[in-house]
Order: structure tokens, then sequence, then C-alpha cells
């Protein structure tokens, strides 16, 4: 009767080294994590600087500069600007990723645990925002507010906040169904400290997992607004709108094309997997 | 008297996963069962009997392994044969029936038609003969009107009925092995009765031999002709029924026997003359459109047991949710030593909650596994009025006094059994020095040795800390055990309320004389009162 064993509860660090899914994932997106923290150190020339126009990869310009990735019609060197436009993205995507699950923690909470009128008004909210094409929402929020960083997080939290409403809302309805937050309410503890202490804790599996999905969609998300002309204000480097400037010789130029794609495509493929590595662990677990 | 054993099972080891608490799930088991009886295997939780089952019928569930032995049915190796062959011999030759008999139904077809599809996979009968030969399974399961249940939708009869058209489904090939796994666990008592009759003359038939799994020795008694103890995944003792449970030969088994509450109350010292520390008077409350409470009144003098016992839907467990105001009353008042409990909104009810303490039916959901138990005792502590180090200390009070190891602070939920985290529970409830302390089945999840245990710690508990309890179970032989008065509630109303002897002993309600009536085990009970 008095044994009891030492195992312990969580997603601990190692488990989640051991995942060859999450290992993969995490090397994707460090990549650019660090080029973004780094940037000044490790890009080669000045994102913004016109140096030698349409090298290809792996040449070097008139001045004996070697250009890895070449340099785009103004002649800017392209790693530096990924380089730098990771940066950009890192930033924006995780900053309005984390105000979008801000927003939608809070109203999910509130309306999964109160129920009731407040629940029916904040999901009629929810669902008509999400009655909108995502599409036309970014492009209506842009065009009313203009472009720029702050804008990008408003069109994305206003966009996102819906969706991540409703799976927080219905968590919080299947925890607060649990004897341990009945116990809560009997010892009379504060309905805010139920929701931060008993149910969000133990809603966070499923949360980080559609958390890492949605910044890999912000990350699109960002990419596409650039592309359309409607992200960051130019010449800031952009992976979206580096796309779009090279689209009109991307048949004879490619490589201005096809790096950064393929740098979007690194980003969102990696939180994909540490995602997915992270639903399998808690699979395992017996939870998320 | 003896007969030809169905199936054999010789030295029998199921190999648990490599990292599990032991290395074998079930140990050189060997058993059989015979022709023509109902062999009973008896075990607590993790005691392999329902591993047992399921390697009888060759059905091991994923990731354990046969480690040995054969399990002989007929003139084959059950354990040997490829999932083909073991296809044919299931369904036809072995059946089963399950605890849950709703979820063994398929709920969007009529059950009548779920009994003909047997016929339908294993036999070539015409469409005519198999509706005859349905309805009649359906009759010799005793339902009634078998033309109208032939039809109906599993939701449109009762849990009861349920079983009885799982068992006639088992019993549709006359197999010569019928498997029933706790087969009675999920009804209520009166129906389990019915149920266990059922069986008992299902074995008059010389057809078949019956292997029947339970946790119950009450249930044990009413239908075993020989019985198995099994522990640890070893075979404790067999051998026929009169002498395993009335001159059992091993420890284990005498110490499981006599943790079966009995249904006679021990002499209890409560001063009963005590003010009411708990007075609900009129208490009426809906559960959407059912009226789960129709004026239900009860008083608790101080330091004294009521026990409310009742079946499912009896609105037992809505009264103890609408005494501590987890559901609120259409109407009615709620009284806590002379405080109108009923009265208090928002902040000062969140402040007098500390007064009205509950102890949760599931010890796996009551405890938020994320939290360590001292982080769970220190705070129930702090929001009942104490300082940080006052909650601490008496956390570590409260561990000795439910008798954890005080190492058990640091840990979290998940490091501990069923029995341990039921005490952790009840500490919790402890840590806010309630007037009342509700316990809404909270011994019913666990094994009779743990129930037992803990009963007693309740008792002791309500001695030392003079607590008033509500106790609310579907357990008869349990309130028995620790009730000073006893009320009995169906469909919403108390029918019956009175000192515990005397709700056991004279029940003056028909329906108080069904439920003792039908508490498994009464062979012991009649034996304890003509000892006295």
């Amino acid at each position: 009767m008095t044994a009891i064993e030492t195992r312990r509860t969580g997603l601990r660090v190692p488990a989640a080294l051991k995942s060859p899914t999450i290992l993969l994932g995490a090397v994707l997106v460090g990549v650019w994590v660090f080029a973004a923290l780094f940037a000044p150190w490790i890009a080669p020339y000045d994102p913004l600087q016109s140096r030698a126009p349409l090298q290809l990869p792996m040449s070097r310009g008139p001045d004996g500069s070697l250009y890895l990735l070449g340099t785009d019609l103004l002649g800017r060197d392209i790693l530096s600007r990924l380089i730098w436009g990771a940066r950009a993205v890192v930033l924006w995507a995780g900053l309005a990723t984390a105000t979008a699950f801000a927003v939608g923690l809070a109203m999910g909470l509130v309306a999964g645990f109160y129920k009731g009128w407040v629940d029916k008004v904040l999901s009629f909210i929810a669902n008509v925002i999400l009655s909108f094409p995502v599409l036309v929402l970014y492009i209506l929020v842009i065009v009313t507010f203009g472009a720029s960083g702050l804008n990008i997080v408003l069109a994305v939290t206003f966009a996102s906040a819906p969706g991540i409403f409703r799976i927080v809302r219905a968590l919080t309805i299947d925890i607060a169904a649990q004897d341990y937050v009945a116990a809560a309410i009997v010892q009379g503890e504060s309905p805010l400290r139920i929701m931060a202490v008993e149910i969000l804790p133990n809603a966070a599996g499923p949360l980080i997992v559609d958390a890492c999905l949605r910044l890999g969609y912000t990350t699109i998300t960002i990419g596409v607004l650039g592309f359309l002309g409607l992200g960051l204000p130019p010449p800031t480097p952009d992976w979206g709108s580096m796309v779009n400037d090279g689209r009109p010789m991307a048949i004879a130029f490619p490589h201005m094309v096809i790096f950064p794609c393929i740098a979007i495509s690194m980003m969102t493929l990696g939180l994909s997997l540490v995602a997915d590595g992270i639903r399998e662990l808690g699979l395992r677990h017996g939870r998320a | 008297m003896t007969h030809p054993s169905v199936v054999s099972v010789q030295n029998l080891s199921v190999r648990l996963p490599r990292g599990a608490d032991r290395p074998f799930a079930v140990e050189d088991v060997s058993l059989d069962v015979r022709r023509g009886e109902i062999l009973c295997v008896v075990g607590e939780s993790g005691s392999g009997k329902s591993v047992l089952s399921a390697a009888i019928m060759g059905a091991l569930p994923r990731g354990l392994t046969f480690g040995g032995g054969s399990v002989r049915f007929g003139d084959r190796d059950l354990t040997k044969l490829r999932a083909r062959d073991l296809r044919s011999i299931r369904g036809n030759e072995i059946a089963m029936v399950f605890q849950d008999p709703i979820a063994s139904l398929n709920p969007a077809i009529p059950v009548g038609r779920q009994v003909e599809e047997v016929f339908e996979i294993h036999t070539d009968l015409k469409p005519e003969e198999r509706r005859a030969r349905a309805l009649a399974l359906l009759e010799s399961t005793h339902l009634p009107e078998p033309a109208r249940i032939h039809g109906a939708y599993p939701h449109q009869i009762s849990g009861g009925q349920c079983q009885r058209v799982v068992i006639a489904m088992a019993l549709a090939l006359e197999p010569k092995l019928l498997i029933a796994d706790e087969p009675t666990t999920a009804l209520d008592v009166t129906t389990q009765a019915q149920i266990l009759r059922l069986f008992n003359e299902l074995r008059g038939g010389d057809q078949h031999g019956i292997l029947f799994i339970t946790h119950d020795f009450g249930v044990v008694r009413e239908v075993a002709d020989r019985v198995a103890v099994m522990r640890h995944g070893r075979l404790v003792e067999i051998g026929p029924a009169a002498d395993v449970l009335d001159r059992p030969s091993h420890d284990y088994t005498r110490t499981l026997i006599a943790s079966v509450p009995s249904l006679n109350p021990p002499a209890r010292s409560t001063d009963l003359s005590a003010p009411p520390a708990l007075k609900a008077d009129d208490l009426v409350a809906f559960y959407g459109p059912v009226k789960a409470l129709k004026d239900v009144s009860v008083s608790i003098p101080k330091g004294a047991t009521l026990a409310v016992v009742g079946e499912s839907g009896s609105g037992k467990s809505t009264l103890a949710r609408t005494i501590i105001r987890l559901h609120e009353p259409d109407s009615g008042t709620i009284a806590v030593g002379g405080v109108d409990y009923t009265a208090l909104k928002g902040r000062d009810l969140q402040a007098r909650r500390r007064l009205v303490q509950m102890i949760f039916q599931n010890p796996f959901g009551s405890l938020n596994p994320r939290r360590t138990v001292g982080e769970v005792l220190m705070r129930a502590g702090v929001l009942g009025g104490a300082d940080a180090a006052t909650a601490r200390r008496r956390a570590l009070e409260l561990l000795d006094l439910v008798r954890l190891p005080r190492e058990a602070f640091d840990r979290r939920p998940d490091a501990f059994s069923g029995g341990q985290r039921q005490r952790i529970s009840i500490a919790r409830a402890l840590a806010m020095n309630p007037e009342i302390v509700i316990a809404d089945e909270s011994v019913s999840a666990l094994d009779v040795s743990v129930q037992a245990q803990v009963l007693t710690l309740l008792d002791d508990l309500q001695k030392t800390t003079g607590m008033t309890m509500l106790f609310i179970t579907h357990d008869l032989r349990v309130a028995a055990q620790i009730a000073d008065h006893i009320a009995v509630m169906k469909r919403g109303e108390v029918v019956e309320f009175g000192l515990a002897r005397d709700v056991l002993r004279r029940p003056k309600h028909p329906y108080t004389r069904e439920l003792v009536a039908a508490a498994p085990g009464q062979m012991r009970s009649d034996a304890d009162a003509a000892a006295e």
C-alpha cells in the first residue's frame, strides 16, 4: 500500500529529443531561427545593397565576391536577403501567432467555463468571422489599415483567433467536466485561478501542437501577403515579396524564386513535423 | 456428477510487455471448465483474470504474448491456432458476454436483427427460420414480449434487457463454452439479481460450461459451482464453491472474503441526539426537463453518517451535488450548521464553501494530473484560511492521517494506485476543516480489500475529527458498514429513512425490501445473522 512508483508526468525534453520527427523538424526550423538571431553576423552582404544584377548561384561577381545563391534583378545578394528575411518571418509570424493565441485562449476559456449566454455570444462572433474566406479577411484588414508588420499581426489575429477559440472552448468544456475542477469549485477557488491552474495546463498538449501548425500557416500567410504586395513595406527583405519580385523572370532565372520558396517550405514543413512529433509523443503518453 | 471438461487450461503463462510491473500477466495457471458448471474466476484489479479469459478466447490484448502452456479445447490447442481458425471457433463454439451490455450492441440496428445476424454469418438458415430462432432465444432469456423487443433498438430497452439480448446472442449457436466477463458489474443490484438468476438457469443445460469472471464475492456466492481465486497472475486456490467460500485454505482468499462488507451493520456509538449539522428541506432540482429531486428532505446530526442508497437514476448523486451547490436547487433550503447555505451567492458562497467538502467517485478523475499532492493539499489549506507554513505542516499531517508516506507530498497523482488516490482526495477534503464531508460513491471504484481499508479510514477519521458525513452509494452492504442512518431513494424521492439496522433488518417499503433481497451474497449474511 505504501509503495509509490517513481514515474513522473509530462513530456520530458529528453523524450522529445528521441523522436526523429521532432528532431528533423527542429533542425529545419532551427536553421532559420539561427539565421534570424545572428543575421548581421552571418549574412555575407548588406541585403539592401545593389551589387551585381542577375548573378547565378555559386557565381562570382565582377569584383570577385561569391554569390552562393545568386543575386536578384536589382543585384542584391539572395542569401543575405533570405537571412534577413528570416528575421521578419520569425518575428512577425511569432508575434502574430502569439497574439492570436492570447485572444483565442482568453475567449475560449471564458466561453467553455461559463457556458450559457457568454458562450453563445462569443461563439456567434467566432462563427461569423470563420464564415469569411481567410484570404479575403487578410486583404480586407491590410487594405483598410495599410501594409505593415503590426497590421499583419492584426490580420492574423483577427483571422486565426476564432479557430483557436473553438479548440480551446471544446477542450475547456471537456476538462471542466472533470471532478478535479468540481473539487476546486467546491473549495471556493476563484474562476480565474481554476481556468489558469486546473484547466489550462491540462489542455496544453493539443494546444502546443496547434501552435506549431499555426506558426507554419502564419509563415505561409506572411509569404502570401508579401507575394500579393500586402506584406512588409519594401525594401524590407521578405520571402513572399522576393518570390513576387523574381516572378517576371522566373523562367530564365529560376533561382530568384526557388530559394525563397524553399525557405518558406523548410519553415512550414519543420513546424508541421514538430507538431506531428509532439502529437505522437502525447498519444503514447495517453493524451494530446 | 463430474462432467468432462469443455476447456482445459494447462500451465498457461501470458507474458507482459517489457517494462510492465511484472513479467507475466498470467503465470502457470491450470484449470478446466466442465460441462454443466459455472466456474467463477475471482480476483482484484490486476489479478490477470480478464487476460486469462482473453487467452482462452485466443484473443490476447496487444503487446501480450503466450509464454508457455496450452489451452485445450476439444482436440485443439487454442494458443497455437491461426487467426482464421480461431475466428470460426469464436462465436460458434466459444461465446462471450461482456461487462457493458449497451456497448456490446450496435446502437443503429434493432436487437432482433443483431441476434439473427449471428445465424446469418455462421449458418445457412432461411430468413424466416432465423427470425423464429431469434424470437425463441429472446424468450429463453425471459425478455418480456419478445416480438416487441425483437424490433427495438438498444436505447429503447433497459440495460438489463440489453444484457439478456447479449446473452441470447452468445447462446445462439449453442456454444460449448460461455465466457462472461463481469456481466453484471455495470447493472443495478435488482437487475443484477435477475441476470444472476438467468445464469443459474443456463447452467442447468448439459450443453455448455460457463466461465464467469468477477471481482465480487457476493456474486460468486450466487452462481458458482467452483471458484478459482487469482492474484498477481497466479492461481491462489481453486475448488468447490462451498470449500473456497466457507473454508478457504489460503490466507489471501480469507482476507478477500473478510473484506466483503456484510449486510449486517456493526454496532455504532454515534450520539444521534446532537443538533443537525446538515438540514435540507423540500429540495427540488431539475436536470433539464427531468425532475431529479422531488421534495427531498434529509437531516444529519452532528458527527453522524447518513447513507443515501439508490440505484442509477434515483437522484442520489443529484442530491449530493445540490447540497454542495454544484447544482442549483429549484426550490427548498439547505442549512449547514445553522447557516442558510442556499442563500449564499458569488463571493460569499466562495468564502463559505469550506464548510461542505466532497470526496468524488472516480479516483482517476478527481485529481489534477499536473499538480503534486503537496500543491493540492496546501492550496486546500490556504483556501481554508491557513497561511502557507501552517498549510504545509497540516498537509504533511494529513498524509499521516490518511496513512500515506510523506514522500507522497512531491509526487503527482499518476504515481498512485486507485486506493491511494482516494486517500489523497480524502486528505484534500479534510484540509479545509469541513463541517460536512460528502462521499459520492467514493469507494465504488475500488477493489474490495482497498474498499475495506478506505471505509475503516473514513470511520476512524470521523471519530477523531467529529466530521459529519453524507455517504452516497448504490451498495447496501457498504452503507451497512458505515452509516448511522440510511435513506433509500427511488426516482427522486426518499422512500424510506431510518436507523441503519432498522432499514436493513426490517425494511418497510417494498422497494427497500427488493433492494435488500437483491444484495448479492445473502447466504453469508444469513449465516452471520444465525451466528449472532
